[in-house]
């Protein structure tokens, strides 16, 4: 079986942006199998299509805008149909972003029967390294639920 | 239509912000122009002071589709003006690289960017749906393309190895093997792309105009070489401020060019109608199939062009890693400077057309730089283009219209964010 993979993304030039690249690293202290892929995307651009290509389950974890509190984490599953439907032009900082990747999945009808977005709330996308308090507190929890959701998966 | 008025915010499918403004009154075009108002980024201010070592870090910032291209031709300007004479293997690994580069952008622009036109669908995503082959071929070749570069300088965008006198890392006869293999097997995804691009028809516009490129009596050529114009003559590349006569203009941030006309071209459609005999023979009957013969005068077929450029640079690949796997690979270190200061200009024919950086380096910083971008050089020719076109298609209906000039200005795949840069400011005292 394809592994489940853990697809981080973002500019961790872009401060909070780097809460992907940062929660990938504290990921990979843990035990979390043969089962499982890391890989850090970046800013993504459309061929993140091919990575999703033969998998059954895929986790994403990027900083989103949600207006929430920062450091608040979303936890969302995402279908081929809402993202299909949604505009082409997104505003994010990756050219044609991870949406638009996801969606270009779908219509090639590739795209995983279960896709996760983990999404932090940035309190900054400026031009600086390192995370803010904020995010950086988000990450144990960030890490456990997603282990969690590993092991839900494998049941 | 005697009276059209065209005020469309945004052209998409291409990067970077611009606009197209027509105002047409009584029969009469009053106003055509391609706004540019992208902010200008200043690089060339930023290189100075900077030791000569990172301007090839810095520079390749400036694009993050061509950033091999300026990588490359930032070494070439400094490298000429320290001295430097890069060995041969040096300068097949740079070639091959450059190479994934062209493939990488060609792709994106031909497969991506204008096919939903010529296919009739808003956007890839549509066309992902409706013609999923396409698609999925396209993604398959920039993987490799992007796999390519990622084996000789690190990664495609912003690369690592690449320095100045020769290379920091280096790729193994296993990864070239590789990635020869796959090359192959990508000659299938090339035919059925030719064979696309063939059945499909481009609006038909002719306009004649200067074309310039670089020119190498061995080679079809990507970097080094001297500059030709298709009105005539040939110039070293140090005498480049002769062809593009930099000048700014009130409605856009990058400046123009011009040379022996009001406007010319540079770009795949340039290099092919000067250089089209240096085509590897694959490429030639590619052009022949796609019905693109010299001199080519429409420049919709500028994306015809790269496709042609598409099919030399994938058997020119296969034809350097067999040199390089016959070489071996030899851990070389980058060769040092004669000198430490000194004047350089480095010219290639980057995805878009031709690039030029010029540095003055003094005591191993850089003092004075120049950067001149192929887009900004086919700003006033794309305006030329509109001025010549929309009297031709008056009659069509508007969105027929509108859809026609953006094509048009999607042909020349604009790269805007990098065209802009520094506009002079005067004070008055």
């Amino acid at each position: 079986m394809t592994p489940t993979l853990i697809l981080a993304l973002g500019n961790p030039l872009r401060g909070d942006d780097g809460i992907g690249s940062a929660a990938l690293q504290a990921l990979k202290e843990r035990a979390l199998g043969p089962h499982v892929e890391l890989i850090d995307g970046g800013t993504a651009g459309l061929e993140t299509a091919l990575l999703l290509e033969g998998r059954s389950r895929v986790i994403i974890v990027d900083a989103a805008d949600f207006a929430a509190k920062p450091g608040s984490i979303l936890k969302r599953d995402l279908t081929a149909r809402e993202l299909e439907l949604r505009p082409v032009h997104s505003d994010s900082l990756h050219a044609a972003g991870l949406l638009d990747a996801l969606a270009l999945a779908a219509a090639l009808g590739t795209f995983p029967a279960r896709v996760t977005l983990y999404g932090v709330q940035p309190l900054s996308l400026d031009y600086e390294t390192g995370l803010s308090a904020e995010a950086r507190a988000a990450i144990p929890v960030l890490v456990d639920s997603i282990i969690l959701a590993l092991d839900e998966a494998t049941d | 239509m005697s009276n059209l008025q065209v005020n469309l915010h945004h052209v998409t499918r291409v990067e970077g912000h611009g606009n197209i403004v027509i105002d047409v009154k009584g029969g009469r075009l009053d106003t055509c122009r391609f706004d540019v108002v992208e902010t200008p980024r200043f690089f060339e201010a930023m290189l100075r002071g900077r030791p000569y070592q990172d301007a090839s870090h810095i520079t390749s910032r400036i694009c993050g589709i061509c950033a091999v291209g300026h990588a490359t031709t930032s070494l070439r300007a400094t490298e000429n003006a320290l001295g430097i004479v890069p060995s041969e293997q040096t300068v097949l690994l740079r070639k091959l690289n450059f190479f994934g580069e062209i493939l990488d952008s060609h792709v994106l622009h031909v497969m991506m960017l204008v096919a939903p036109d010529l296919l009739g669908v808003g956007s890839v995503i549509p066309l992902a749906r409706t013609a999923p082959t396409v698609v999925g071929r396209a993604l398959r070749m920039k993987k490799l393309a992007g796999d390519l570069c990622r084996a000789i300088c690190g990664r495609h965008t912003h690369p690592l190895s690449l320095t100045v006198g020769g290379f920091a890392h280096f790729p193994t006869l296993d990864e070239l093997s590789d990635l020869r293999a796959r090359l192959e097997a990508m000659r299938g995804d090339i035919d059925d792309t030719v064979e696309l691009l063939s059945s499909l028809t481009f609006p038909e516009f002719e306009r004649d105009t200067e074309y310039i490129a670089l020119y190498k009596p061995d080679e079809y050529a990507f970097i080094d070489g001297d500059l030709r114009s298709s009105d005539g003559g040939t110039w070293p590349a140090t005498e480049y401020r002769q062809i593009t006569n930099e000048h700014v203009v009130a409605h856009s941030s990058a400046k123009h060019t011009s040379h022996n006309r009001d406007s010319y071209m540079v770009g795949a459609l340039a290099r092919f109608n000067l250089n089209h005999e240096q085509l590897c023979p694959a490429a030639t009957l590619a052009a022949q199939a796609l019905g693109l013969k010299p001199k080519c005068t429409n420049p919709y077929f500028n994306t015809v062009a790269q496709l042609v450029e598409i099919v030399h640079a994938a058997h020119e690949s296969i034809w350097l890693i067999d040199s390089l796997l016959a070489r071996g690979i030899q851990i070389e270190e980058p060769v040092r400077p004669k000198q430490l200061s000194g004047e350089g200009v480095g010219v290639c024919e980057v995805p878009r057309g031709t690039l030029f950086h010029r540095y003055i380096i003094e005591n191993g910083s850089i003092v004075a730089a120049d950067c001149v971008i192929p887009t900004g050089q086919n700003l006033a020719n794309i305006e030329a283009d509109m001025r010549a076109l929309v009297p031709e298609i008056l009659e069509l209906p508007r969105e027929d219209i509108v859809l026609k000039l953006e094509m048009l200005v999607r042909a020349y795949d604009p790269c805007i964010s990098c065209s802009t840069h520094l506009v002079d400011v005067k004070f008055l005292e």
